[in-house]
């Protein structure tokens, strides 16, 4: 499955967030706990941060376009909703651990106590291939 | 060659056909001075495969490129890359080996003699072309003992890369220090109780060559801590035309607990030079045996082991002028340099200005003749010059001691936060008291402070319980005693050399209340004071002494000029800035930016003080701020130990932070990352 490659593949994800009716889209480094948990990180003086304080709604994209033409019949890319929440206790030391893992010259960053570990529980992703070829898929889990 | 198929490791004498890019220089030379049968230490080399195995290991690489990417390289002072290179070096001795490099690693050790002492040497693939030098650039250890302790070695020479001085170096030589790479050597450590150097070719007169000799180890000479007894020799007969002894032969360098040490000589020593004339003449005749080896002049290092001549380097003589990398060379602290500058600083200058400033207020200017009030003008100003150069010249290096002590501290605790010894220098009760008494005679009253003494007590305590013998203890307490006064001072030594500038204004002064007067005089206005009766002449003398202490005014010790970043386009404004870390914590409050004295009056609990150099009378007020945002960037601006000693949030080095940010501005100061935030824009 593509989306499984690209959420293990990709180091970066477009994160789109609201405020004021008005969308609002970052680079993120990101860890995807298997398709419905993905990981990041920020301070919390950003101002995605301020966003998802207000509106935890969220959107994602991970591709693995390479800006080329090429890229209209090779790349994959994934748009994924989900909710963000702010990480704590174990919840926290686990995404911490995923995303040192996956960023490790991100250390000092994502240790530092002004940094926060959020997680995006995700409801759906729409995976596009080979141009204009659509999936919707489901990964909801069961409310914790 | 493909890396994947390059060794890690191979023997020395391997080294000799090897590509410069996998064994570096040095060792390449070296492995040609063995095959050629000369007498040279055997040892290993660890290829630069294995630094690049280490560096992409844990993201090594991407970490060190993106802290050397925070801010243009133009707006790094000295002081930041410094820091930086602490952290890249406790990054380096924190990072876990790759179990497969490590274990070829230790295979390869295990081939050199069980426990002797080995010497641990950088080769860089870009060292020692003819173009340039890097000798003396990058770290070597000597006299290691044990795996653990190479291993650690190998890091810490890996880490040399990044130093200050490499990092300068490879800056002004366009160089990128991130692709660059480095091979190390491990040679077993010759008994060497002379070394020194051998240049085939003077660089500065034709057909002569130069052997020079220091007793105890070469690194004596090379770091220029030991003066060298010098021999001119004739190219073609190999004769000595002269010798040249040093003014006098006091030290040599040897092994100590840790390290080096400076030792006294005995009368044997002090009274010889290290060689005998034949002995001379076997040095001079390896060296040319070098040359005939590469067939150009050589620059060699060599030394006596055993009673015969060992060479333990061979380069070609540079060409090209070298003030560069001399300049850099300078920056390397020296705990016994240190230390006598220490002493000299706490027992002659600082009480010599004390009693200066004290004679001085003690004057009572207004009583003065004319005369004797110009003389004494000028005597002042006089002074004041003579101190501002002690201060530049002694005050300024003795900051050294603080990160000598820094350096050490990490190599034996290991901190995570490389910045931790901060903590164990900040100063005690009996010590702010020092400050408190410093500030009051500037008529500043000092915050009440320090709630870090317990932090104090138990890094100390975890820090001498890390060496083991009772002589270690005490070389760590003789150097932690270096660092704190190195600290101290740094926070005292203006307050010392303000009072005589402010001695020394006084004299003016009175000096423009005198002229005043006497304009006053000439316009028959007599209302605003006693008419001095100031003749032409006097007048006159007033006014040149005038000049000189005006003049004395304008030129400080710290450039008070803001620099200003780089013009922004309209309509652009930042929102995050980037500086150093300096002071852990967060705070977010409104910007008080000081330009003037009255800036700090009106200095509010919760304010930020963003400032472009916080002095040390200045730097009291900050402490009631809630965070701390300085242009100056490194871990010893003052904005930073204020912060450190009060435990607020502290960002330094951010470049033209006080014309970049209004006063009234909404600012987050991240401490812990060295981020100011304009939570407004």
């Amino acid at each position: 499955m593509r989306l499984d490659e690209l959420l293990e593949s990709q180091p970066l994800a477009v994160l789109a967030t609201e405020s004021g009716g008005h969308p609002y889209t970052n680079l993120i480094a990101f860890a995807a706990d298997g398709p419905s948990r993905v990981y990041f990180a920020t301070t919390r003086a950003t101002r995605k941060w301020s966003h998802l304080n207000a509106n935890p709604q969220v959107s994602l994209l991970v591709d693995d376009r390479t800006n080329r033409e090429i890229d209209f019949h090779e790349a994959a890319a994934a748009t994924g909703l989900g909710r963000a929440e702010v990480c704590s206790g174990d919840h926290r030391v686990f995404g911490l651990e995923l995303l040192r893992a996956r960023h490790p010259h991100l250390v000092d960053f994502l240790s530092s106590p002004s940094t926060d570990i959020l997680l995006v529980r995700m409801t759906e992703w729409y995976v596009v291939e080979r141009f204009q070829s659509v999936s919707r898929v489901n990964v909801a889990e069961e409310s914790p | 060659m493909s890396p994947a198929r390059s060794p890690v490791t191979m023997p020395l004498t391997h080294a000799a056909t090897a590509p410069i890019a996998l064994v570096g220089g040095k060792a390449a030379s070296l492995g040609r001075l063995l095959a050629h049968g000369l007498p040279a230490p055997d040892g290993l080399v660890l290829t630069t495969v294995a630094y690049h195995r280490f560096v992409e290991t844990q993201g090594l690489a991407e970490r060190i490129a993106v802290e050397l990417a925070r801010k243009r390289d133009d707006d790094y002072r000295w002081e930041e890359l410094w820091d930086a290179a602490l952290r890249i070096r406790s990054w380096f001795l924190g990072n876990p080996w790759p179990e497969e490099l490590r274990l070829a690693i230790e295979r390869s050790l295990s081939e050199l003699p069980p426990g002797a002492p080995v010497v641990v040497r950088s080769s860089s693939p870009h060292e020692d072309s003819k173009e340039r030098s890097f000798a003396g650039m990058h770290e070597s250890v000597v006299g290691v003992v044990g795996t653990a302790r190479i291993l650690d070695a190998v890091r810490a020479v890996w880490a040399s890369l990044f130093s200050d001085r490499s990092l300068l170096y490879r800056r002004e030589l366009g160089l990128d220090p991130v692709r660059s790479s480095m091979a190390v050597i491990v040679q077993p450590l010759a008994e060497s109780d002379r070394s020194g150097v051998a240049f085939t070719q003077d660089p500065l007169e034709w057909g002569r060559g130069t052997v020079e000799a220091v007793w105890g180890l070469g690194e004596g000479l090379v770091s220029g801590q030991v003066a060298p007894d010098r021999w001119s020799i004739d190219r073609g007969s190999g004769r000595v035309l002269s010798h040249e002894p040093p003014e006098e032969r006091a030290e040599r360098l040897a092994l100590a607990p840790v390290g080096t040490a400076l030792v006294p000589l005995d009368h044997t020593g002090s009274d010889h030079p290290p060689l005998k004339p034949s002995e001379v003449a076997d040095v001079w005749s390896l060296a040319t045996r070098a040359e005939e080896v590469f067939g150009s002049p050589q620059d060699c290092e060599w030394t006596y082991d055993l009673g015969s001549p060992l060479l333990t380097q061979s380069r070609p003589i540079t060409t090209l002028p070298d003030d560069a990398r001399r300049a850099h060379l300078d920056l390397r602290p020296s705990f016994d340099l240190l230390a006598r500058l220490g002493e000299r600083i706490e027992r002659e200058s600082l009480p010599a200005m004390s009693r200066e400033a004290d004679e001085w207020g003690d004057v009572d200017l207004s009583r003065m003749l004319p005369s004797t009030l110009a003389d004494e003008a000028r005597l002042r100003a006089e002074a004041v010059t003579q101190w501002r150069r002690v201060y530049r010249e002694e005050f300024i290096p003795f900051a050294h001691g603080a990160r000598l002590f820094g350096r050490f501290y990490n190599d034996a605790v290991r901190p995570e936060d490389p910045f931790e010894f901060v903590a164990v220098l900040v100063r005690d009760a009996a010590e702010l008291e020092t400050h408190r008494v410093l500030l009051a005679e500037l008529h500043i009253e000092a915050v009440n402070t320090a709630t870090t003494a317990a932090r104090r007590h138990e890094l100390e305590t975890h820090y001498i319980d890390t060496f083991g013998t009772e002589e270690d203890r005490s070389q760590a307490r003789r150097i932690l005693d270096l660092g704190r006064a190195s600290w101290r001072l740094r926070d005292d030594d203006n307050l010392y050399l303000r009072r005589l500038e402010n001695e020394a204004q006084r004299a003016l002064r009175e000096i423009e209340r005198r002229l005043g007067d006497t304009a006053n005089v000439a316009t028959g206005d007599t209302a605003s004071g006693p008419a001095s009766g100031v003749s032409a002449t006097e007048e006159h003398l007033l006014q040149r002494a005038a000049t000189i202490l005006r003049a004395l005014e304008e030129d400080t010790i710290d450039s008070k000029r803001p620099t200003a970043a780089a013009e922004l386009p309209p309509g652009v404004r930042p929102r995050q800035l980037l500086g150093q870390p300096a002071g852990p914590g967060v705070a977010t409050g409104p910007a008080r930016v000081i330009a003037t004295r009255e800036d700090l009056l009106a200095l509010r609990p919760g304010d930020i003080v963003v400032a472009d150099a916080l002095e040390p009378d200045t730097a009291a007020f900050a402490a009631r701020a809630a965070g701390i945002v300085e242009r100056r960037g490194g871990m010893l601006v003052h904005g930073a130990i204020v912060a450190r000693e009060h435990g607020l949030p502290c960002v330094t080095g951010v470049t033209g932070a006080t014309t970049v940010i209004r006063s009234g501005e909404l600012l987050t100061v991240d401490g812990y990352l060295g981020i100011v935030v304009l939570d407004d824009v």
